[in-house]
Protein backbone atom coordinates (compact mmCIF):
# COMPACT_ATOMS: atom_id res chain seq x y z
CA UNK A 1 0.00 0.00 0.00
CA UNK A 2 0.99 3.53 -0.83
CA UNK A 3 2.11 5.46 2.41
CA UNK A 4 2.55 9.07 0.53
CA UNK A 5 1.42 12.01 1.51
CA UNK A 6 0.34 14.81 -1.79
CA UNK A 7 -0.03 18.15 -0.49
CA UNK A 8 -1.46 20.80 -2.96
CA UNK A 9 0.73 24.03 -3.14
CA UNK A 10 -1.87 26.65 -3.29
CA UNK A 11 0.10 30.00 -4.26
CA UNK A 12 -1.28 32.71 -6.29
CA UNK A 13 1.06 33.29 -9.34
CA UNK A 14 4.10 34.85 -7.00
CA UNK A 15 4.16 33.08 -3.79
CA UNK A 16 3.06 30.45 -2.12
CA UNK A 17 -0.29 30.79 0.44
CA UNK A 18 1.73 31.88 3.99
CA UNK A 19 0.16 28.59 5.28
CA UNK A 20 2.11 26.14 3.55
CA UNK A 21 4.91 25.49 5.72
CA UNK A 22 1.96 23.95 8.44
CA UNK A 23 0.72 22.05 5.77
CA UNK A 24 3.77 20.29 5.15
CA UNK A 25 4.60 20.04 9.15
CA UNK A 26 1.49 18.52 9.17
CA UNK A 27 1.99 16.71 6.16
CA UNK A 28 5.19 15.65 7.21
CA UNK A 29 3.70 14.34 10.42
CA UNK A 30 1.20 12.16 8.69
CA UNK A 31 3.71 10.25 6.62
CA UNK A 32 5.25 9.89 9.05
CA UNK A 33 3.34 7.77 10.61
CA UNK A 34 2.34 6.00 7.86
CA UNK A 35 5.63 5.22 7.35
CA UNK A 36 5.76 7.40 4.11
CA UNK A 37 6.72 10.62 2.68
CA UNK A 38 5.53 13.78 1.39
CA UNK A 39 4.89 15.00 -1.96
CA UNK A 40 4.41 18.88 -2.56
CA UNK A 41 2.26 19.32 -6.04
CA UNK A 42 2.41 23.10 -7.84
CA UNK A 43 0.50 23.45 -10.78
CA UNK A 44 0.71 26.75 -12.81
CA UNK A 45 2.83 28.68 -15.05
CA UNK A 46 5.70 28.28 -11.99
CA UNK A 47 8.66 30.53 -12.45
CA UNK A 48 12.11 31.10 -11.02
CA UNK A 49 10.84 32.58 -7.54
CA UNK A 50 7.99 30.14 -6.91
CA UNK A 51 9.70 26.98 -7.28
CA UNK A 52 12.92 28.21 -5.45
CA UNK A 53 9.93 29.01 -2.65
CA UNK A 54 8.63 25.57 -2.98
CA UNK A 55 12.25 24.03 -2.88
CA UNK A 56 12.80 25.44 0.75
CA UNK A 57 9.98 23.23 1.81
CA UNK A 58 10.49 20.34 3.98
CA UNK A 59 9.00 17.89 1.13
CA UNK A 60 10.94 14.83 -0.07
CA UNK A 61 9.38 15.52 -3.99
CA UNK A 62 8.07 18.78 -5.69
CA UNK A 63 5.50 17.64 -8.58
CA UNK A 64 5.43 20.17 -10.97
CA UNK A 65 2.75 20.67 -14.00
CA UNK A 66 3.71 24.21 -15.29
CA UNK A 67 2.43 25.70 -18.45
CA UNK A 68 1.66 29.43 -19.89
CA UNK A 69 -2.49 28.05 -19.77
CA UNK A 70 -2.30 27.62 -15.96
CA UNK A 71 -1.07 31.44 -15.71
CA UNK A 72 -4.71 32.18 -13.82
CA UNK A 73 -6.05 29.81 -11.81
CA UNK A 74 -9.45 28.51 -13.56
CA UNK A 75 -10.44 24.94 -12.15
CA UNK A 76 -11.16 23.30 -15.07
CA UNK A 77 -7.65 23.27 -16.26
CA UNK A 78 -6.22 23.13 -12.52
CA UNK A 79 -7.87 20.20 -11.68
CA UNK A 80 -6.35 18.11 -14.78
CA UNK A 81 -3.53 19.00 -13.97
CA UNK A 82 -3.62 17.76 -10.63
CA UNK A 83 -4.94 14.84 -11.38
CA UNK A 84 -1.82 14.12 -13.41
CA UNK A 85 -0.05 14.15 -10.42
CA UNK A 86 -2.34 11.93 -8.64
CA UNK A 87 -2.36 8.99 -11.09
CA UNK A 88 1.05 8.90 -11.05
CA UNK A 89 2.16 9.19 -7.32
CA UNK A 90 -1.21 7.19 -6.15
CA UNK A 91 -0.67 9.08 -2.67
CA UNK A 92 -2.84 7.37 0.46
CA UNK A 93 -3.64 10.77 1.31
CA UNK A 94 -4.25 14.19 -0.57
CA UNK A 95 -4.10 17.26 1.85
CA UNK A 96 -4.85 20.51 0.74
CA UNK A 97 -5.80 23.79 3.02
CA UNK A 98 -9.54 25.14 3.20
CA UNK A 99 -10.14 27.37 0.81
CA UNK A 100 -11.62 28.79 -2.12
CA UNK A 101 -9.58 26.36 -4.63
CA UNK A 102 -9.79 23.33 -2.42
CA UNK A 103 -14.10 23.98 -2.62
CA UNK A 104 -13.30 23.57 -6.37
CA UNK A 105 -10.37 21.08 -7.10
CA UNK A 106 -10.49 18.37 -3.82
CA UNK A 107 -14.93 17.57 -4.07
CA UNK A 108 -13.93 17.45 -7.70
CA UNK A 109 -11.18 14.83 -7.48
CA UNK A 110 -12.43 12.89 -4.88
CA UNK A 111 -15.26 12.40 -7.28
CA UNK A 112 -13.36 11.00 -9.79
CA UNK A 113 -11.45 8.50 -7.06
CA UNK A 114 -14.75 8.07 -5.87
CA UNK A 115 -13.08 8.50 -2.90
CA UNK A 116 -13.70 10.05 0.84
CA UNK A 117 -13.38 13.28 1.43
CA UNK A 118 -13.43 15.70 4.78
CA UNK A 119 -12.84 19.45 4.68
CA UNK A 120 -12.55 22.09 7.07
CA UNK A 121 -10.35 20.08 9.28
CA UNK A 122 -8.56 20.99 12.38
CA UNK A 123 -6.63 17.70 13.12
CA UNK A 124 -5.73 14.95 11.11
CA UNK A 125 -4.71 12.14 12.99
CA UNK A 126 -3.08 8.59 11.99
CA UNK A 127 -5.31 5.45 14.53
CA UNK A 128 -3.76 2.05 13.43
CA UNK A 129 -2.94 3.11 9.83
CA UNK A 130 -6.74 4.48 9.82
CA UNK A 131 -6.89 7.74 8.87
CA UNK A 132 -9.55 10.21 11.96
CA UNK A 133 -10.10 14.04 11.64
CA UNK A 134 -11.56 16.67 13.87
CA UNK A 135 -13.69 19.24 12.36
CA UNK A 136 -16.02 21.91 13.55
CA UNK A 137 -19.86 21.25 13.27
CA UNK A 138 -22.70 23.38 13.87
CA UNK A 139 -21.46 26.86 13.65
CA UNK A 140 -18.32 25.78 15.35
CA UNK A 141 -20.51 24.93 18.40
CA UNK A 142 -19.40 21.30 18.89
CA UNK A 143 -16.66 18.70 17.15
CA UNK A 144 -16.56 15.82 15.65
CA UNK A 145 -14.04 12.81 15.24
CA UNK A 146 -14.64 11.43 12.20
CA UNK A 147 -12.94 8.26 10.59
CA UNK A 148 -12.44 7.94 6.76
CA UNK A 149 -14.25 4.61 5.73
CA UNK A 150 -13.43 2.80 2.53
CA UNK A 151 -10.29 2.50 -0.11
CA UNK A 152 -7.69 5.20 -0.18
CA UNK A 153 -7.05 8.02 -1.34
CA UNK A 154 -8.16 10.32 1.44
CA UNK A 155 -8.93 14.07 0.81
CA UNK A 156 -8.84 16.37 3.81
CA UNK A 157 -8.89 19.75 3.81
CA UNK A 158 -7.56 21.60 6.75
CA UNK A 159 -8.63 24.70 8.22
CA UNK A 160 -6.19 27.55 8.10
CA UNK A 161 -5.11 28.25 11.75
CA UNK A 162 -5.28 24.63 12.50
CA UNK A 163 -2.95 24.39 15.20
CA UNK A 164 0.22 23.47 13.58
CA UNK A 165 3.67 23.87 13.37
CA UNK A 166 5.84 25.83 10.69
CA UNK A 167 8.18 23.25 8.97
CA UNK A 168 11.10 23.11 9.89
CA UNK A 169 14.13 24.12 7.85
CA UNK A 170 14.38 21.02 5.33
CA UNK A 171 18.50 19.61 5.10
CA UNK A 172 17.93 17.95 1.91
CA UNK A 173 16.33 20.03 -1.21
CA UNK A 174 13.42 17.57 -2.42
CA UNK A 175 13.37 15.98 -5.74
CA UNK A 176 12.25 18.11 -8.88
CA UNK A 177 9.51 16.00 -10.94
CA UNK A 178 8.10 17.85 -14.06
CA UNK A 179 4.91 16.40 -15.65
CA UNK A 180 3.73 17.94 -18.95
CA UNK A 181 0.21 19.20 -18.63
CA UNK A 182 -2.41 17.89 -21.06
CA UNK A 183 -5.29 20.54 -21.51
CA UNK A 184 -9.39 18.49 -21.38
CA UNK A 185 -10.08 18.40 -24.76
CA UNK A 186 -13.85 20.68 -23.73
CA UNK A 187 -13.28 23.88 -22.25
CA UNK A 188 -16.16 24.96 -20.42
CA UNK A 189 -14.94 27.78 -18.19
CA UNK A 190 -12.97 30.95 -19.30
CA UNK A 191 -11.45 33.46 -17.03
CA UNK A 192 -12.21 36.71 -17.62
CA UNK A 193 -9.37 38.09 -15.19
CA UNK A 194 -8.49 38.47 -11.32
CA UNK A 195 -8.79 41.86 -9.55
CA UNK A 196 -8.66 43.66 -6.32
CA UNK A 197 -11.56 44.94 -4.79
CA UNK A 198 -11.58 48.59 -5.17
CA UNK A 199 -11.81 50.50 -1.74
CA UNK A 200 -11.88 53.78 -0.55
CA UNK A 201 -10.49 53.21 2.50
CA UNK A 202 -7.95 50.76 4.34
CA UNK A 203 -9.24 49.67 7.27
CA UNK A 204 -5.85 47.07 8.06
CA UNK A 205 -3.87 50.62 8.94
CA UNK A 206 -6.60 51.37 12.14
CA UNK A 207 -4.92 50.92 15.28
CA UNK A 208 -8.07 50.53 17.32
CA UNK A 209 -10.76 49.17 16.09
CA UNK A 210 -14.98 48.41 17.12
CA UNK A 211 -15.86 45.50 14.53
CA UNK A 212 -19.62 45.20 14.94
CA UNK A 213 -21.20 42.43 14.04
CA UNK A 214 -25.45 40.76 13.35
CA UNK A 215 -25.75 40.87 17.47
CA UNK A 216 -26.63 44.52 16.92
CA UNK A 217 -29.62 43.38 15.60
CA UNK A 218 -31.09 46.65 13.42
CA UNK A 219 -29.56 48.70 11.10
CA UNK A 220 -30.39 52.01 13.28
CA UNK A 221 -28.29 50.42 16.17
CA UNK A 222 -25.30 50.98 14.17
CA UNK A 223 -25.46 54.60 15.61
CA UNK A 224 -24.80 53.28 19.13
CA UNK A 225 -21.52 51.67 17.59
CA UNK A 226 -20.47 54.74 15.70
CA UNK A 227 -20.94 56.27 18.55
CA UNK A 228 -18.75 54.13 20.84
CA UNK A 229 -16.03 54.43 18.15
CA UNK A 230 -16.52 57.85 17.41
CA UNK A 231 -15.25 58.58 21.27
CA UNK A 232 -12.47 56.38 21.29
CA UNK A 233 -11.06 57.14 18.07
CA UNK A 234 -11.29 54.14 16.69
CA UNK A 235 -12.30 53.14 12.86
CA UNK A 236 -15.73 50.65 12.68
CA UNK A 237 -15.63 47.90 10.77
CA UNK A 238 -17.93 44.02 10.45
CA UNK A 239 -18.24 41.02 10.23
CA UNK A 240 -19.48 39.63 6.53
CA UNK A 241 -23.41 39.47 7.48
CA UNK A 242 -23.44 43.05 8.37
CA UNK A 243 -21.61 44.19 4.83
CA UNK A 244 -24.19 41.20 3.01
CA UNK A 245 -27.08 43.38 4.58
CA UNK A 246 -25.52 46.74 3.11
CA UNK A 247 -25.54 48.17 6.53
CA UNK A 248 -21.56 49.07 5.72
CA UNK A 249 -19.76 48.69 3.07
CA UNK A 250 -17.96 45.59 2.41
CA UNK A 251 -14.47 47.13 2.26
CA UNK A 252 -15.30 47.19 6.39
CA UNK A 253 -15.34 43.50 6.54
CA UNK A 254 -13.07 41.56 8.59
CA UNK A 255 -11.97 37.91 7.72
CA UNK A 256 -11.28 35.93 4.70
CA UNK A 257 -12.88 37.32 2.40
CA UNK A 258 -12.70 40.64 3.70
CA UNK A 259 -9.12 42.43 5.10
CA UNK A 260 -6.75 40.79 7.85
CA UNK A 261 -6.47 43.44 10.42
CA UNK A 262 -4.03 43.57 13.35
CA UNK A 263 -4.36 46.60 15.42
CA UNK A 264 -3.31 47.27 18.61
CA UNK A 265 -7.49 47.09 19.86
CA UNK A 266 -10.16 44.90 18.56
CA UNK A 267 -13.33 45.17 19.88
CA UNK A 268 -15.40 42.87 18.40
CA UNK A 269 -19.05 43.47 19.52
CA UNK A 270 -22.14 41.36 18.58
CA UNK A 271 -19.60 38.60 16.64
CA UNK A 272 -19.82 35.23 17.56
CA UNK A 273 -16.24 34.22 16.01
CA UNK A 274 -16.54 31.71 13.34
CA UNK A 275 -12.92 31.23 12.21
CA UNK A 276 -13.69 32.84 8.49
CA UNK A 277 -13.84 35.91 10.84
CA UNK A 278 -11.48 34.66 13.45
CA UNK A 279 -8.90 34.12 10.59
CA UNK A 280 -8.77 38.20 10.12
CA UNK A 281 -8.12 39.56 13.16
CA UNK A 282 -6.98 36.86 15.49
CA UNK A 283 -3.47 38.76 15.98
CA UNK A 284 -4.70 42.08 17.06
CA UNK A 285 -2.59 42.67 20.17
CA UNK A 286 -5.89 43.66 22.51
CA UNK A 287 -9.23 42.01 22.16
CA UNK A 288 -12.07 42.41 24.03
CA UNK A 289 -15.38 40.51 22.73
CA UNK A 290 -18.87 41.83 24.01
CA UNK A 291 -21.92 39.17 23.30
CA UNK A 292 -25.13 37.93 25.11
CA UNK A 293 -24.16 34.45 24.63
CA UNK A 294 -21.40 33.40 27.26
CA UNK A 295 -20.60 30.65 24.72
CA UNK A 296 -20.15 32.71 21.77
CA UNK A 297 -16.68 31.15 20.24
CA UNK A 298 -15.19 34.98 20.24
CA UNK A 299 -14.47 34.06 23.81
CA UNK A 300 -11.88 31.84 22.88
CA UNK A 301 -10.08 34.32 21.02
CA UNK A 302 -10.31 37.58 22.89
CA UNK A 303 -8.28 38.73 26.15
CA UNK A 304 -11.22 40.25 27.86
CA UNK A 305 -15.17 39.08 27.42
CA UNK A 306 -18.57 41.01 28.71
CA UNK A 307 -21.41 39.26 28.77
CA UNK A 308 -23.84 42.01 27.74
CA UNK A 309 -26.58 42.73 25.12
CA UNK A 310 -24.79 45.68 22.98
CA UNK A 311 -27.52 47.96 22.77
CA UNK A 312 -27.89 48.18 26.78
CA UNK A 313 -24.11 48.26 27.55
CA UNK A 314 -22.53 50.12 24.83
CA UNK A 315 -23.86 53.25 25.43
CA UNK A 316 -22.53 52.77 28.79
CA UNK A 317 -18.70 52.78 27.48
CA UNK A 318 -19.21 55.16 25.23
CA UNK A 319 -20.05 57.38 28.52
CA UNK A 320 -16.62 55.88 29.80
CA UNK A 321 -14.62 56.20 26.99
CA UNK A 322 -16.24 59.88 26.71
CA UNK A 323 -14.93 60.58 30.16
CA UNK A 324 -11.41 59.46 30.03
CA UNK A 325 -8.38 60.67 28.58
CA UNK A 326 -7.85 59.49 25.06
CA UNK A 327 -4.56 60.04 23.91
CA UNK A 328 -4.94 58.44 20.82
CA UNK A 329 -8.10 59.93 20.36
CA UNK A 330 -8.99 62.28 17.11
CA UNK A 331 -5.99 60.68 14.59
CA UNK A 332 -7.86 58.16 12.94
CA UNK A 333 -11.03 57.83 11.20
CA UNK A 334 -14.20 57.95 13.02
CA UNK A 335 -17.24 57.17 11.05
CA UNK A 336 -18.55 54.48 9.22
CA UNK B 1 -34.22 28.41 -18.52
CA UNK B 2 -34.47 25.98 -15.56
CA UNK B 3 -32.90 26.40 -12.14
CA UNK B 4 -32.78 24.13 -9.47
CA UNK B 5 -31.86 25.67 -5.94
CA UNK B 6 -30.54 23.17 -3.05
CA UNK B 7 -31.97 24.38 0.24
CA UNK B 8 -30.66 22.91 3.25
CA UNK B 9 -32.95 22.71 6.65
CA UNK B 10 -30.64 23.28 9.73
CA UNK B 11 -31.41 23.01 12.97
CA UNK B 12 -32.17 26.73 14.87
CA UNK B 13 -29.29 27.61 17.43
CA UNK B 14 -32.21 28.26 20.51
CA UNK B 15 -32.10 27.79 24.18
CA UNK B 16 -29.86 25.02 25.64
CA UNK B 17 -28.68 23.08 23.23
CA UNK B 18 -27.17 19.45 22.80
CA UNK B 19 -25.65 17.08 20.05
CA UNK B 20 -25.69 13.63 19.64
CA UNK B 21 -24.47 10.89 16.85
CA UNK B 22 -25.17 7.83 15.70
CA UNK B 23 -22.21 7.88 13.44
CA UNK B 24 -23.76 9.34 10.31
CA UNK B 25 -25.83 12.24 11.57
CA UNK B 26 -25.74 14.74 14.35
CA UNK B 27 -28.70 15.27 15.89
CA UNK B 28 -29.94 18.08 17.71
CA UNK B 29 -32.36 19.07 19.98
CA UNK B 30 -34.08 21.76 18.58
CA UNK B 31 -37.56 22.62 18.15
CA UNK B 32 -37.23 23.97 14.54
CA UNK B 33 -36.05 24.01 10.92
CA UNK B 34 -34.35 26.94 9.36
CA UNK B 35 -33.52 27.85 5.59
CA UNK B 36 -29.67 27.52 5.78
CA UNK B 37 -28.16 31.26 4.70
CA UNK B 38 -25.99 31.06 2.21
CA UNK B 39 -29.02 28.72 0.19
CA UNK B 40 -31.73 31.26 1.17
CA UNK B 41 -29.22 33.83 -1.11
CA UNK B 42 -28.88 31.46 -3.83
CA UNK B 43 -33.00 30.57 -3.56
CA UNK B 44 -33.40 34.42 -3.69
CA UNK B 45 -30.84 35.06 -6.74
CA UNK B 46 -32.48 32.79 -8.65
CA UNK B 47 -35.98 33.98 -7.77
CA UNK B 48 -34.61 37.23 -9.15
CA UNK B 49 -33.92 35.40 -12.59
CA UNK B 50 -37.16 34.14 -12.81
CA UNK B 51 -38.52 37.89 -12.69
CA UNK B 52 -36.18 38.97 -14.94
CA UNK B 53 -36.16 36.15 -17.75
CA UNK B 54 -38.86 33.70 -16.61
CA UNK B 55 -36.86 31.03 -15.33
CA UNK B 56 -38.00 28.60 -14.02
CA UNK B 57 -37.39 27.44 -10.52
CA UNK B 58 -37.18 24.46 -8.57
CA UNK B 59 -36.28 23.97 -5.20
CA UNK B 60 -34.88 20.68 -3.66
CA UNK B 61 -34.45 19.46 -0.44
CA UNK B 62 -33.45 15.64 1.26
CA UNK B 63 -34.47 15.45 4.73
CA UNK B 64 -37.25 14.16 7.09
CA UNK B 65 -40.75 15.65 7.09
CA UNK B 66 -39.84 18.19 9.02
CA UNK B 67 -37.61 19.52 6.11
CA UNK B 68 -40.70 20.35 4.17
CA UNK B 69 -41.23 23.72 5.95
CA UNK B 70 -38.03 24.93 4.12
CA UNK B 71 -40.14 23.95 0.34
CA UNK B 72 -43.02 26.05 1.60
CA UNK B 73 -40.91 28.78 2.43
CA UNK B 74 -38.93 28.07 -0.86
CA UNK B 75 -42.46 28.33 -2.53
CA UNK B 76 -43.42 31.45 -0.98
CA UNK B 77 -40.71 33.39 -2.30
CA UNK B 78 -41.83 32.45 -5.07
CA UNK B 79 -40.21 28.94 -6.28
CA UNK B 80 -42.27 27.28 -9.31
CA UNK B 81 -41.93 23.35 -7.79
CA UNK B 82 -40.27 21.81 -4.57
CA UNK B 83 -38.50 18.52 -4.44
CA UNK B 84 -37.89 16.76 -0.65
CA UNK B 85 -35.39 13.59 -1.45
CA UNK B 86 -37.12 11.43 1.55
CA UNK B 87 -33.87 10.13 3.20
CA UNK B 88 -32.00 10.85 6.66
CA UNK B 89 -28.60 10.74 4.25
CA UNK B 90 -26.32 13.01 6.35
CA UNK B 91 -22.67 12.67 4.91
CA UNK B 92 -21.82 15.00 2.06
CA UNK B 93 -20.98 12.39 -0.60
CA UNK B 94 -24.57 10.56 0.03
CA UNK B 95 -26.28 14.01 -0.22
CA UNK B 96 -24.64 15.01 -3.29
CA UNK B 97 -25.03 11.38 -4.75
CA UNK B 98 -28.95 11.69 -4.47
CA UNK B 99 -29.14 15.56 -5.07
CA UNK B 100 -27.60 15.05 -8.58
CA UNK B 101 -29.92 12.33 -9.35
CA UNK B 102 -33.17 14.59 -8.68
CA UNK B 103 -31.06 17.68 -10.59
CA UNK B 104 -30.96 15.14 -13.72
CA UNK B 105 -34.47 13.86 -13.09
CA UNK B 106 -35.55 17.36 -13.37
CA UNK B 107 -33.52 18.66 -16.08
CA UNK B 108 -32.66 22.05 -14.71
CA UNK B 109 -29.89 24.08 -16.45
CA UNK B 110 -28.26 25.54 -13.22
CA UNK B 111 -28.13 24.22 -9.90
CA UNK B 112 -27.70 27.23 -7.00
CA UNK B 113 -26.04 25.67 -3.81
CA UNK B 114 -25.19 27.99 -0.79
CA UNK B 115 -21.47 27.83 -0.18
CA UNK B 116 -21.68 26.54 3.19
CA UNK B 117 -24.44 24.51 5.50
CA UNK B 118 -24.77 26.32 9.34
CA UNK B 119 -24.20 22.33 10.32
CA UNK B 120 -22.20 20.52 8.48
CA UNK B 121 -19.73 23.01 7.95
CA UNK B 122 -18.04 21.72 4.90
CA UNK B 123 -18.77 23.17 1.45
CA UNK B 124 -18.60 20.15 -0.46
CA UNK B 125 -22.18 19.02 -2.02
CA UNK B 126 -21.80 21.69 -4.37
CA UNK B 127 -18.67 20.25 -5.61
CA UNK B 128 -19.59 16.76 -5.65
CA UNK B 129 -23.22 17.51 -7.25
CA UNK B 130 -21.08 18.94 -10.45
CA UNK B 131 -18.49 16.13 -10.87
CA UNK B 132 -21.61 13.26 -10.02
CA UNK B 133 -23.06 15.28 -13.34
CA UNK B 134 -19.67 16.30 -15.24
CA UNK B 135 -20.35 19.88 -15.04
CA UNK B 136 -18.25 23.00 -14.24
CA UNK B 137 -18.38 24.12 -10.91
CA UNK B 138 -17.37 27.57 -9.65
CA UNK B 139 -17.74 28.39 -5.66
CA UNK B 140 -18.01 31.86 -4.08
CA UNK B 141 -20.44 33.25 -6.56
CA UNK B 142 -21.15 36.65 -5.64
CA UNK B 143 -22.54 37.75 -9.33
CA UNK B 144 -24.45 35.97 -11.42
CA UNK B 145 -25.83 37.17 -15.22
CA UNK B 146 -27.27 34.77 -17.44
CA UNK B 147 -26.81 35.23 -20.98
CA UNK B 148 -29.71 32.41 -22.23
CA UNK B 149 -29.10 32.77 -25.65
CA UNK B 150 -25.44 31.98 -25.37
CA UNK B 151 -26.11 29.47 -23.05
CA UNK B 152 -23.45 30.70 -20.50
CA UNK B 153 -23.74 32.73 -17.01
CA UNK B 154 -20.80 35.18 -16.36
CA UNK B 155 -19.96 34.99 -12.78
CA UNK B 156 -17.92 37.07 -10.33
CA UNK B 157 -16.39 35.09 -7.15
CA UNK B 158 -14.57 35.59 -4.72
CA UNK B 159 -10.90 34.33 -4.43
CA UNK B 160 -10.06 35.67 -0.94
CA UNK B 161 -8.56 38.19 0.61
CA UNK B 162 -10.30 40.39 -1.57
CA UNK B 163 -9.63 38.65 -4.59
CA UNK B 164 -12.28 38.75 -7.52
CA UNK B 165 -12.41 36.57 -10.49
CA UNK B 166 -14.84 36.63 -13.50
CA UNK B 167 -16.00 34.07 -15.52
CA UNK B 168 -17.38 32.90 -18.26
CA UNK B 169 -19.20 29.68 -17.56
CA UNK B 170 -21.61 27.54 -20.05
CA UNK B 171 -24.71 25.69 -19.07
CA UNK B 172 -25.79 23.15 -17.69
CA UNK B 173 -23.48 24.09 -14.81
CA UNK B 174 -23.41 24.01 -11.14
CA UNK B 175 -22.60 27.50 -8.83
CA UNK B 176 -22.02 27.45 -5.18
CA UNK B 177 -23.44 31.01 -4.33
CA UNK B 178 -22.31 33.09 -1.69
CA UNK B 179 -23.87 35.18 0.82
CA UNK B 180 -24.94 38.91 0.27
CA UNK B 181 -25.52 38.08 -3.74
CA UNK B 182 -28.49 40.15 -3.59
CA UNK B 183 -30.94 41.58 -1.10
CA UNK B 184 -32.93 39.11 1.09
CA UNK B 185 -36.92 39.05 0.38
CA UNK B 186 -39.04 38.47 3.00
CA UNK B 187 -42.70 36.12 2.44
CA UNK B 188 -45.06 37.76 4.34
CA UNK B 189 -46.96 34.91 6.85
CA UNK B 190 -50.30 34.40 4.21
CA UNK B 191 -48.10 34.06 1.61
CA UNK B 192 -46.53 31.81 3.58
CA UNK B 193 -49.85 30.14 4.58
CA UNK B 194 -50.81 30.01 1.13
CA UNK B 195 -48.02 28.18 -0.20
CA UNK B 196 -48.59 25.42 2.29
CA UNK B 197 -51.29 24.54 -0.13
CA UNK B 198 -49.61 23.49 -2.58
CA UNK B 199 -48.34 20.14 -3.80
CA UNK B 200 -44.45 18.96 -3.03
CA UNK B 201 -43.21 16.14 -5.03
CA UNK B 202 -41.64 13.80 -2.73
CA UNK B 203 -39.04 11.13 -3.64
CA UNK B 204 -37.16 8.45 -1.75
CA UNK B 205 -33.79 7.37 -2.43
CA UNK B 206 -34.80 4.02 -4.28
CA UNK B 207 -36.76 6.00 -6.61
CA UNK B 208 -34.05 7.77 -7.57
CA UNK B 209 -32.58 4.46 -8.39
CA UNK B 210 -30.50 3.95 -4.61
CA UNK B 211 -31.97 1.30 -2.78
CA UNK B 212 -30.31 1.90 0.65
CA UNK B 213 -27.64 -1.45 0.44
CA UNK B 214 -26.49 0.79 -2.86
CA UNK B 215 -26.62 3.95 -1.06
CA UNK B 216 -24.71 2.72 1.55
CA UNK B 217 -21.74 2.88 -0.34
CA UNK B 218 -21.68 6.19 -1.09
CA UNK B 219 -21.01 6.99 2.42
CA UNK B 220 -17.53 7.04 3.13
CA UNK B 221 -17.23 8.73 6.98
CA UNK B 222 -18.14 8.01 10.11
CA UNK B 223 -18.49 10.42 13.17
CA UNK B 224 -16.83 8.44 15.60
CA UNK B 225 -17.79 11.15 18.67
CA UNK B 226 -19.30 14.68 19.08
CA UNK B 227 -17.61 16.85 21.48
CA UNK B 228 -17.09 20.04 23.06
CA UNK B 229 -14.42 22.22 21.76
CA UNK B 230 -11.12 21.22 23.01
CA UNK B 231 -10.10 25.31 22.62
CA UNK B 232 -9.63 26.59 26.33
CA UNK B 233 -11.88 29.64 26.77
CA UNK B 234 -9.29 32.01 26.97
CA UNK B 235 -11.06 35.31 27.71
CA UNK B 236 -11.05 37.17 31.42
CA UNK B 237 -14.76 37.10 31.57
CA UNK B 238 -15.32 40.81 33.34
CA UNK B 239 -17.95 40.68 36.34
CA UNK B 240 -19.20 43.72 37.78
CA UNK B 241 -21.87 46.45 37.38
CA UNK B 242 -21.79 47.82 33.82
CA UNK B 243 -19.81 51.01 34.93
CA UNK B 244 -17.21 49.13 36.58
CA UNK B 245 -16.76 47.14 33.54
CA UNK B 246 -17.00 50.13 31.27
CA UNK B 247 -14.15 51.80 33.40
CA UNK B 248 -12.09 48.76 33.20
CA UNK B 249 -12.08 48.09 29.72
CA UNK B 250 -11.39 51.81 28.48
CA UNK B 251 -8.48 51.54 31.27
CA UNK B 252 -6.93 48.50 29.51
CA UNK B 253 -7.33 49.99 26.02
CA UNK B 254 -6.01 53.39 27.17
CA UNK B 255 -2.83 51.23 28.46
CA UNK B 256 -2.79 48.91 24.56
CA UNK B 257 -2.84 52.23 22.38
C1 LIG C 1 -16.39 31.09 2.22
C2 LIG C 1 -16.83 31.92 3.39
C3 LIG C 1 -16.21 33.13 3.62
C4 LIG C 1 -16.58 33.91 4.72
N1 LIG C 1 -15.90 35.08 4.95
C5 LIG C 1 -16.19 35.80 6.06
C6 LIG C 1 -15.45 37.00 6.37
O1 LIG C 1 -14.54 37.42 5.66
N2 LIG C 1 -15.80 37.67 7.49
C7 LIG C 1 -16.79 37.28 8.34
O2 LIG C 1 -17.05 37.95 9.35
N3 LIG C 1 -17.50 36.16 8.05
C8 LIG C 1 -17.23 35.42 6.94
N4 LIG C 1 -17.98 34.30 6.65
C9 LIG C 1 -19.18 34.04 7.47
C10 LIG C 1 -18.89 33.37 8.78
O3 LIG C 1 -18.91 31.98 8.58
C11 LIG C 1 -19.98 33.72 9.81
O4 LIG C 1 -21.24 33.40 9.29
C12 LIG C 1 -19.99 35.21 10.18
O5 LIG C 1 -18.70 35.63 10.56
C13 LIG C 1 -20.95 35.44 11.32
O6 LIG C 1 -21.08 36.81 11.56
P1 LIG C 1 -21.58 37.36 12.95
O7 LIG C 1 -20.68 36.88 14.02
O8 LIG C 1 -21.76 38.82 12.83
O9 LIG C 1 -23.06 36.75 13.07
P2 LIG C 1 -23.61 35.54 13.92
O10 LIG C 1 -22.80 34.33 13.74
O11 LIG C 1 -25.05 35.50 13.64
O12 LIG C 1 -23.37 36.00 15.43
C14 LIG C 1 -24.04 37.03 16.07
C15 LIG C 1 -23.56 37.07 17.50
O13 LIG C 1 -24.18 38.15 18.17
C16 LIG C 1 -24.57 37.74 19.47
N5 LIG C 1 -25.70 38.58 19.86
C17 LIG C 1 -26.99 38.50 19.46
N6 LIG C 1 -27.71 39.46 20.02
C18 LIG C 1 -26.88 40.19 20.80
C19 LIG C 1 -27.06 41.33 21.62
N7 LIG C 1 -28.23 41.93 21.76
N8 LIG C 1 -25.98 41.80 22.28
C20 LIG C 1 -24.77 41.21 22.17
N9 LIG C 1 -24.55 40.14 21.38
C21 LIG C 1 -25.59 39.64 20.69
C22 LIG C 1 -24.91 36.29 19.33
O14 LIG C 1 -24.77 35.63 20.57
C23 LIG C 1 -23.89 35.81 18.30
O15 LIG C 1 -22.73 35.32 18.92
C24 LIG C 1 -17.62 33.49 5.57
C25 LIG C 1 -18.25 32.29 5.32
C26 LIG C 1 -17.87 31.50 4.25
C27 LIG C 1 -18.56 30.19 4.04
Amino acid sequence: MSSKVLLYLEHDGRKLQGEMTRLVSKGNEVAEALGGFTIGALVGDIGEELLAEARRLKCKEIAIVSDPSLREYQPELFRPALESILDEASPHLVLFRHSYVSAELAPALAYRCKAPIVSNCLEVEVKDSRIEVIRPYLRELCWGRVSLQGEPPYFITLQRFAAHKDAAANDEPPRVKEFRFRPPSKVRIRSEGITRRAESEDISKAEKIVAVGRGIGERTNLKIVEEFAEALGATVACSRPIADLGWLPVERQVGISGKTVCPKVYIACGISGESQHVAGMKDSSLIIAINSDPRARIFRVAHYGVVADLVSFLPVLTAAARRAPQPGKGTESKKG
Amino acid sequence: MHLAVCCKGIPEEAGNFSFSTDGNHLSFDTASVILNESDEYALDEAIRWKKRIGAKVTALTLGGLESQEILYLALAKGADEALRIDSSAGSPWEVATLLGKAVERKEADLVLVGVQSADHMASLVGGLVAESLRRPFIFAVTSIEIIADRGTVIVQRELGEGRLQRLEVQLPSVLAVQTGICPLTYAPPARRLRARQKALEVLDPEQLGFPAEILGRYRKERIEEIMAPMVPQSAAMLQGSPQEVAAFIVERIREAS
